[in-house]
């Protein structure tokens, strides 16, 4: 017999707390002191002359999905010039657009036109459909920042809605963005290759360090014996990475990691004394710990599960939906299993696991699913194309095999003793996998 | 120790200028903007909106001003700028050449158009185009997604555009500017009594899905769109501003499209808000529609970048 439980998503609610002023705000001392700020801060904005190195954050939390550096010029005329690697952006490419300073509880630093760099993170579409479909949330990023504090070294901003510190430091030195942002880039494609093992003395943490976004997943046993996982977000610079705030690991202290080039593997020296270095990582780790995606084709879908998938793109197409991705992988911190996205919501279908052998692993339906657009789905009449692809993982021991099991792209998991039931699954991101 | 509220005293401070809105906007008493460089697009506004209609364009985004509640991402620059300068001549112009002076737009157009770069997205999955507040305020939705080059689509809702984007965008200005017209003078009691019965309320996207089929369905059921089976005020302010941007021909059939039925309550419908209008206003709505169709075909020669 199967329990389902069916588990409501709260969305947390972004409530605008009302901004307090004293009793003074508007005498005449006050709005000049106002005024002053900003143009304080007007003014530092404006003097570094290279432009700023701005670690941004965007997500309800800044683990949600890692920090992210941003190039940015402020000059005369509300006028702003930013660089980045992600959305549009490229090395060698700036987008220019405006930005204020308004008077809010403190200096307001306002990106009030569109700059598709910085908007981005923002956008409730986001270009590249990430978090599509839940609410529309996007990234859920800020573009409206507190001004903290504003010196020529350093500028503290708060994000309004989020609350996250974002951190400005002029840019610096003889490079030009353009090579400052491909270091950084050919840096991500060195560090973020392998999966490490955290090491300080005997103490040793596993860790996700080919993340598709910049946050980091921890995982250890402590003294007591229990399992521990938590996830940090950082921003790369040109020596490794910077954690968005230190954080504690066997009672040292994390505030950075540098990465060491020995021209092989490379390791990351932590700033409590403690190593990252390169593990040789289980399959079964590689398949449990991280993000694999589902392609549609006879290709990477064994016979067994072919017809099924099919069905289940035919279902979608007839009641109006279409699949925005799926994949295996941990989607909250205490549950696994098939999660996907449709244009019309998100949706989850817990496994339980059992890891037989390194590169063996039992999968069992759990009896739990989640979200509305799971629950759709799982109903009658649409539950009678939906269940049966699910019904391809349960109850059944997978064999996995890979293309480099140092660093694998795909991995291949092949029912034991009925390879007709086998998928080939993905690192990289794959959207709208029944499109053609 | 006393605090106030700033989000409260900046509301007031709307109000106040609402109050006041037959004085010019005075561009000092806004205190969101100290340090503000005007751009091109600031000085053509003064001139085109301000000083001829009293009218605040902000094209600046401002996430207090709009709606707390979505996630929106401000309008690019210069489609701001295009998109100004076509309901200028798209929007406001007509009215003023069908009744002789900027007077009416003066009085019915809202008195602060937002600019918003994305929608407005619900959790149901509809979008929001446009939102108006009480007549004084309408924020447009989607302005990145604006497209001058987009070429006619004749399958498309609103086939009379030529850059068929624009439509969309009056559309919902019109339909906004409706509702200002009906809150400034009511329309009779009896438009209402015509489908009372049939309106749905909130469920309108559920009960007419947003495909042909939905509009077919809402049609039969004497309605003009799916949002038309919302309430009185909205079929009567979907008759007016569908029929101002629409064809004839496209007019026509959407009633075969009703069929008898549906076709009769739209037509009873239309007749007292062509009156209303006529009456009311002295607007012909023929005479409006004619112009604006003369306005759309003269825009696609038009440079929607130039300021000068
Ligand atoms: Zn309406």
């Amino acid at each position: 017999m199967k329990k389902i439980c069916l588990i409501v998503l709260v969305f947390p609610l972004f409530l605008q707390s009302c901004l307090k002023y004293e009793e003074d705000l508007f005498d005449k001392n006050a709005t000049e002191r106002i005024m002053e700020a900003l143009a304080q801060a007007d003014q530092v904005l404006r003097g570094a002359t290279n432009g700023w190195i701005m670690s941004y954050y965007p997500g309800i939390a800044p683990e949600e999905w890692g920090g992210y550096t941003l190039l940015m010029k402020f000059e005369a005329e509300n006028k702003v010039t930013i660089s980045s690697l992600y959305g549009i952006g490229k090395t060698d490419s700036t987008e220019v657009s405006m930005y204020e300073l308004l008077a809010e509880t403190g200096p307001l630093l306002s990106f009030n036109t569109l700059n598709p760099l910085m908007h981005y993170f923002s956008d409730p579409r986001n270009p590249d459909g990430i978090n599509d479909g839940a609410g529309n949330v996007g990234m859920g990023g800020d573009y409206e920042f507190i001004v903290i504090s504003a010196a020529t070294d350093k500028v503290v901003l708060k994000s309004k809605k989020r609350g996250h510190t974002i951190i400005m430091t002029p840019f610096t030195g003889a490079a030009s963005w353009g090579d400052y942002l491909t270091q950084i880039k050919d840096l991500e494609t060195k560090m973020f290759k392998y999966t490490y093992m955290y090491v300080d003395g005997t103490d040793t943490a596993w860790v996700t360090a080919r993340p598709r976004y910049r946050k980091q997943t921890f995982k250890y046993t402590d003294k007591a014996g229990e399992n521990q996982t938590f996830d940090v977000a950082f921003v790369s610079d040109l020596n490794g990475i910077v954690f968005y705030e230190p954080f504690e690991l066997f009672d040292k202290t994390i505030a950075r990691m540098d990465f060491v080039d020995d021209g092989e593997d490379g390791w990351f020296n932590a700033s409590s004394g403690g190593k990252l270095v390169p593990t040789v990582t289980p399959l079964t780790t590689f398949f449990l710990y991280e993000d694999w995606y589902f392609k549609y084709n006879s290709d990477d879908i064994g016979t067994y599960g072919f017809s099924r998938w099919t069905a289940f793109r035919n279902g979608l197409a007839s009641t109006g939906r279409e699949l925005i991705f799926a994949c295996l992988s941990q989607y909250s911190s205490d549950a696994w299993g098939f999660s996907f996205a449709t244009n019309l919501g998100t949706g989850s279908v817990e496994f339980d696991y059992t890891v037989e052998a390194d590169d063996r692993v039992y999968l069992e339906f759990a009896g739990w699913i989640r979200g509305q657009e799971c629950i759709d789905l799982w109903e009658q009449p649409n539950g009678a194309w939906f269940i049966p692809v699910i019904a391809t993982f349960h109850e059944a021991t997978f064999t996995i095999t890979t293309d480099n099991p140092k660093d694998p792209t795909w991995l291949r998991i092949t029912e034991d003793g009925y390879a007709a039931n086998s998928y080939r699954l993905y690192k990289e991101y794959t959207p709208y996998p029944f499109r053609p | 120790m006393k605090k106030i509220c700033l989000y409260l005293a900046m509301l007031a401070l709307s109000v106040l200028m609402v109050n006041c809105s037959e004085e010019k906007l005075d561009p000092n008493s806004v205190i969101r903007e100290p340090i503000r460089v005007e751009t091109p697009l600031d000085q053509w506004l003064n001139t085109n909106y301000v000083g001829a209609y009293n009218i605040d364009v902000q094209y600046r985004f401002a996430d207090i001003q709009s709606q707390m509640n979505y996630n929106l991402i401000p309008a690019d620059y210069q489609k701001s700028v295009q998109l100004a300068k076509v309901i200028h001549f798209l929007c406001l112009a007509p009215y003023d050449s069908v009744t002789g002076s900027r007077d009416f737009a003066r009085l019915a157009f809202p008195k602060f158009l937002v600019f918003v770069g994305s929608g407005a997205h619900n959790n149901n999955g509809t979008v929001i185009l446009g939102t108006a507040e009480d007549g004084i305020r309408v924020v447009m939705y989607q302005v990145n997604s604006w497209n001058t080059d987009v070429p006619p689509n004749p399958a498309n809702f609103y086939p009379m555009s030529n850059a068929w984007n624009s439509v969309r965008y009056f559309h919902t200005l019109h339909h906004e500017l409706g509702h200002i017209l009906h809150q400034l003078k009511p329309y009779s009691q009896t438009f209402r009594a015509i489908s009372a019965t049939d309106y749905v309320q909130d469920d309108w996207s559920t009960v007419y899905a947003n495909n042909p089929d939905g509009l077919r369905s809402a049609r039969q059921a004497g309605f003009i769109t799916q949002y038309s089976s919302k309430n009185d005020n909205e079929d009567f302010v979907e008759l007016f501003s569908i029929y101002i941007t629409s064809t004839q021909a496209f007019w026509n059939e959407a009633l075969a499209q009703a069929g008898e039925e549906g076709g009769n309550k739209i037509q009873s419908k239309f007749s007292i808000m062509y009156d209303y209008m006529l009456n009311e206003w002295d607007i012909d709505l023929n005479e409006l529609r004619r112009v604006i169709d003369v306005s759309q075909k003269q825009l696609e020669t038009m440079d929607l970048n130039n300021l000068d």
